[in-house]
């Protein structure tokens, strides 16, 4: 059941990239350079639809399908990897014009070289799971 | 047009059907005596609209045309990001999870690489549905791509068109620059360094962070978590630092 519906919300999500153009290289660009609302607007009513959302099911205690109230754990207090661990994502963001859904969503529309992006990305976690005893966080 | 046809056609059914046959048959109306009332009221209705009878079931098609054509074309920023931003509550309701993209990298990666390390030694089975939402992100661009596809090119703004030209880039025509993004332009020096390092800091950088634009950005910043605004600060710092400053090297 799970797996079904995650089926389903995975398709809706990788219509929408392609169909409001999230996983275009060009459009990532533009956001970088300031000039277009597009990709601001997309992240911005996302995040607003986002948080009344969030807020809406804490306030009325809403309980997920499988039966527990829903409860949002807060994120490890971590700032110095969130900055770095962002920055160095941002670089590579800039650099594919993709973050990890549009990847997946480039390579369903045809541009099947973002399989190597995808392949390296997980050499990244590697990279990461190997060193992480020696970064700061 | 033919969508407004058929939606009053369909509005004259449900509110004035029986009207719309009466108007009808003071025209010329075909008899109908076997077929249904139904269908009846939707091809005298259309004479009534001065669609020919014989139209109402080609109708149906043109609705569906209509819908396809209307997905079709490229979706405005509101239409998209609050679908986007619906994906919080339907992560949270329907699988009780929170929405987050970049940890299939992570799963994927206990899942295929043999290592002893403690970070990758967790049980990833039990956020398979990560890697199935995965599935269903490819299978729906996969759809976008081939039925829901519009010729037209990325509808740019003028000084973004005008930047990519300075910075080389000719072929404005696809979603990513085809000059860049091909297997076959792997040997050369831009594109290999844009995937090949540009994959590798993705990986790296969102489990150092631990998340990415839907994990920090969407989902951390509508529960105001103070990570995720600080790890969105760093998105930027390195999207800007590249865009501006590495990109135009890498590119010359």
């Amino acid at each position: 059941m799970k797996n079904v519906i995650a089926l389903i919300l995975g398709t809706a999500f990788g219509l929408i990239l392609v169909k409001a153009e999230v996983l275009s290289w060009f459009r990532i660009q533009e956001m970088f350079a300031f000039q277009s609302f597009h990709m601001y607007g997309i992240i911005g009513s996302a995040v607003a639809v986002g948080a009344l959302s969030v807020f809406l099911i804490r306030t009325f205690k809403v309980k997920s399908l499988e039966g527990n109230v829903i409860e949002l754990a807060d994120k490890a207090p971590r700032y110095k990897s969130a900055y770095l661990g962002g920055t160095l994502f941002g670089l590579g963001w800039a650099m594919t014009g993709a973050c990890p859904g549009p990847m997946y969503a480039l390579i369903g529309s045809g541009t099947t070289v973002m399989i190597l992006a995808v392949v390296m990305g997980i050499l990244g976690v590697l990279a990461y799971a190997a060193l992480r005893d020696k970064l700061p966080h | 047009m033919e969508l407004v046809v058929a939606a009053r056609a369909f509005l004259g059914v449900c509110f004035g059907g029986s009207n719309a046959v009466f108007v009808g048959t003071q025209r010329r109306v075909p008899t109908l005596t076997n077929s249904p009332l139904r269908e009846r009221e939707i091809s005298t209705s259309m004479c009534d609209l001065g669609v020919p009878y014989g139209e109402s079931r080609r109708s149906t098609f043109a609705i569906m045309n209509s819908l396809v054509e209307w997905i079709s074309q490229p979706w405005p920023w509101y239409v998209a990001g609050p679908i986007i931003g619906l994906m919080v509550p339907l992560h949270l309701i329907l699988l009780n999870r929170t929405f987050g993209i970049s940890s299939s990298f992570r799963h994927m990666c206990a899942a295929c690489v043999p290592n002893n390390l403690d970070f990758l030694k967790y049980d990833w089975k039990a956020e398979s549905w990560n890697l199935v939402f995965v599935v269903g992100v490819l299978l729906g661009s996969f759809l976008a791509a081939q039925y829901f596809a519009s010729d037209a090119p990325i509808a740019l703004s003028e000084a973004a068109v005008s930047r990519m030209h300075d910075l080389g880039i000719q072929d404005l025509s696809g979603q990513h620059p085809a000059e860049l993004f091909a297997w076959n332009r792997l040997g050369d020096f831009q594109t290999l360094v844009m995937i090949v390092l540009g994959g590798f800091l993705v990986g790296f950088g969102t489990r150092y962070a631990g998340g990415c634009t839907s994990g920090h950005a969407i989902m951390g910043l509508s529960h105001f978590q103070l990570p995720s605004l600080v790890a969105v600060l760093g998105f930027f710092t390195g999207g800007l630092l590249m865009s501006w400053i590495l990109l135009p090297l890498i590119l010359q």
